[in-house]
């Protein structure tokens, strides 16, 4: 039907039409726009939805905007408009990523209503355009079009971040804006040398090109390229922009800086495994894999002395990312033959970027929570809100147990699939994950035991509203589920998905 | 050798990142990365240049050699996006000023 | 619908198997809490906890003083980390050009090998 043709590109317009349109609406009054934000944001999500099923059921979707039909992709014989393509592992980052921006729209309609003197139709059409860009980024075809999604997901998580307006907020806004516009700079670039070469931009019809010819351009042309991505994603050493930004954004927009995080990692994955396949030298795994596991060292250190709740939460974040390349790096060692402790470890690469995006959102939403309802912002400051609030207690240790990987979160499942396959290639790294893993659970304990237990906080707390602790409510739920059933998520969500990752000729054929 | 254009995208390019790296005016930092992206830009148009060839316009066509007419579209979108990013980055810049009267960027005020 | 077993390559984890174990120790922990002994009086002064003859803590103990050994320990480390998180634009710049050299240099040897 119309809907399921025409997905990929619905799931894009739809938040930038909704975006643009805001400013008008939010004349009618407040209600009319928060339940614009929110039924516009939930369109989109049943489209990705839909999108996803068609997917799931074996076919690479490809979408070509503004020819007569919208699966015609090559006329002369190569692509020659901007394709929008989604398999698997596609569908599922942009499944994920309209999820949580649903979630951070419920969860600012109570969240955000002390601040209407700063504009807050200006926050809603930011947080709009943010979703629009997530969108486009997950579903792109070809590297022009992922440069253009990137600048639009920096320039809105930019003018987020600095939307509380005090010093600091300008301060932290400014670095993450000079950092990331040089490095999509030199991501362009890369993709200049990558067109110079070849003479198109369409990824599936470089991937065709690329096995054959093989210089130092492309070499140039890969490492300019992920070293921008890894910037995106802040990993050490370009990981110091997260802690600022964490800090001084508003909590819903940190969960959706978390996703984007998860995108630039998708985008990187993309390009090495399916641009890249056959032709990558085995450096290139090895270098994620020292990388993630310095990033995971280095986060999890720098966030033991730390005092304010949401910068620790930003280290913590730097780890988990680390846990990410960690797995995804090994099964890039093992290009092009992956099977059994490769294929496991690429799983469950996979499986943690899910599970992380949904256990930081779940802290970063009850931490912005603990600021709503006391107003403070140090650790030192407040204690004792399990007596208020108990069950912001139970969904903030949800939160932690499933961050360190504890049973029966989802955490641990993949976590113990990252454990065992990277011991097998590297034992000294996979014990850098555990010791890691554990320092994460010591450093959550902390703070739980400082915020939620010990002398009650002295200054007046506020009541928790419903619409918060619905947001919250909800991932807290996905957490034991894909704890308790992980054998449900990965044969239905994540094999595809690795599958599609590891086989790029099923991705050259859809398109080309 | 390398051709000149070339040549000029690098010391514009390597121009700029030393810029960041050295300066401490936050001014100056943004006018950095204006250079790097006319380094940038100035790389994308002179990929697409051809010997002895004109401007790729069909109508009244002196010959038919023509300049590839990708490259110029994406540096025109590349143009438009680094005015919005500068744009930005100086109004960050005038409110750091207004909130805490220096430019300074050693000045550090976020610490850890 | 297959069974709830993730089986990775090495081995298997059952999460239902764990939630029986775990709901069956806290039922064991439950019936030896409850055989306590049974005469002090609830909300005076014999059940709270003992605290060998001093008061009870009043003040909340700061959360940066909790684990002073592992800073003192790993002090060198902290030192040289501290230092290299200076929050000035510029050194995050300087980062990013360090980076993309080490891979620009291990990809180039890397392909070539």
């Amino acid at each position: 039907m119309i809907l399921l043709e025409h997905a990929p590109a619905l799931a894009i317009a739809v938040p930038l039409l909704a975006a643009l349109a805001t400013p008008l609406v939010s004349k009618a009054g407040k209600r009319i726009r928060n339940l614009w934000v929110i039924l516009s944001l939930a369109f989109a999500e049943f489209v990705v939805i839909m999108l996803g099923r068609d997917v799931l059921a074996g076919n690479v979707h490809v979408y070509s905007v503004g020819a007569s039909v919208p699966s015609l992709t090559s006329t002369g014989g190569f692509p020659i408009r901007i394709i929008l393509v989604a398999d698997a592992m596609s569908a599922l980052v942009s499944l994920a990523a309209m999820s949580i921006a649903l979630l951070a729209a419920i969860y600012s309609w109570r969240f955000m209503e002390e601040h209407h003197s700063l504009g807050l139709d200006k926050f809603y059409t930011l947080l709009l355009l943010l979703a629009a860009g997530m969108m486009g980024l997950s579903l792109t075809g070809d590297f022009f079009t992922l440069f253009v999604f990137i600048e639009v997901v920096s320039i809105s998580s930019a003018g987020l971040i600095a939307f509380f307006s005090s010093g600091e907020s300008f301060e932290a806004a400014f670095k993450y804006m000079v950092i990331s516009a040089t490095g999509s700079l030199l991501l362009l670039f890369g993709i200049g040398l990558l067109y110079g070469k070849y003479g198109m931009l369409n990824m599936a019809a470089i991937a065709n090109e690329v096995s054959m010819q093989h210089s130092f351009l492309d070499i140039a042309a890969l490492s300019l390229m992920v070293s921008a991505l890894l910037l995106k994603s802040g990993s050490v050493p370009v990981h110091m922009w997260k802690p600022d930004a964490y800090q001084e954004a508003p909590a819903q927009v940190v969960i959706m800086m978390l996703t984007i995080t998860l995108l630039s990692l998708y985008v990187m994955f993309r390009i090495c495994f399916s641009v890249f396949s056959l032709v990558l030298p085995v450096t290139m795994g090895w270098l994620i894999v020292i990388l993630g596991a310095m990033s995971v060292f280095v986060g999890v250190t720098m966030a033991m002395p730390q005092r304010n709740l949401k910068r620790l939460i930003g280290y913590a974040a730097v780890a988990e990312i680390g846990y990410v390349m960690l797995g995804a790096g090994t099964g890039l060692i093992a290009m092009p033959n992956v099977s059994g402790f490769a294929m496991q470890a690429l799983s469950g690469g996979i499986f943690h970027m899910i599970n992380d995006v949904l256990d930081l959102s779940l802290m970063l939403l009850a931490a912005g929570t603990v600021f709503y309802i006391t107003r403070q912002q140090d650790i030192n400051e407040v204690g004792g809100l399990a007596h208020k609030s108990g069950y912001l207690a139970v969904l903030f240790m949800i939160s932690m147990l499933a961050i360190a990987g504890m049973p029966p979160m989802g955490g641990f499942a993949s976590k113990l699939m990252i454990y065992e396959s990277v011991y097998y290639f590297n034992p000294l790294l996979s014990i850098i994950g555990i010791l890691g893993s554990i320092m994460l659970l010591a450093i959550f304990v902390k703070i739980f035991a400082s915020v939620f237990l010990g002398v009650p906080y002295k200054g007046s707390v506020r009541q928790v509203p419903k619409s918060m602790m619905f947001a919250m409510c909800v991932l807290a739920f996905f957490i034991l589920f894909f704890g308790i059933f992980p054998n449900l998520a990965l044969d239905l969500l994540i094999t595809p998905a690795a599958e599609a990752l590891i086989n790029p000729q099923a991705y050259i054929g859809g398109v080309v | 050798m390398i051709s000149t254009p070339f040549m000029a995208v690098v010391v514009l390019v390597l121009f700029g990142l030393s810029a960041m790296v050295f300066k401490r005016n936050l001014i100056k930092i943004v006018m950095a990365v204006h250079v790097m992206g006319s380094g940038v830009n100035l790389f994308l148009i002179s990929l697409g240049y051809r010997a002895g060839s004109t401007a790729p316009i069909f109508t009244n066509a002196p010959k038919l050699e023509m300049a590839l007419p990708v490259p110029q579209a994406l540096t025109l979108t590349s143009i438009v996006i680094n005015i919005a990013v500068v744009a930005l980055m100086l109004t960050f810049a005038a409110l750091i000023y207004e909130h805490y009267g220096t430019l300074d960027a050693r000045k550090r005020r976020l610490l850890e | 619908m297959t069974g709830f077993v993730l089986t990775t390559a090495a081995g298997h984890w059952d999460p239902l198997l764990w939630l029986a174990a775990f709901i069956i120790i806290l039922a064991i922990v439950y019936i030896i809490r409850s055989r306590g002994y049974k005469k002090y009086k609830r909300g005076t002064e014999q059940t709270l906890p003992f605290f060998s003859g001093n008061l009870p803590p009043v003040a909340n103990i700061r959360s940066s003083n909790m684990y002073w050994g592992f800073f003192e320990a790993m002090g060198r480390y902290y030192k040289w980390l501290r230092r290299a998180h200076t929050g000035v634009v510029n050194d995050y710049v300087y980062s990013f050009v360090m980076l993309l050299v080490v891979i620009l240099a291990a990809m180039t040897l890397g392909g070539l090998l």
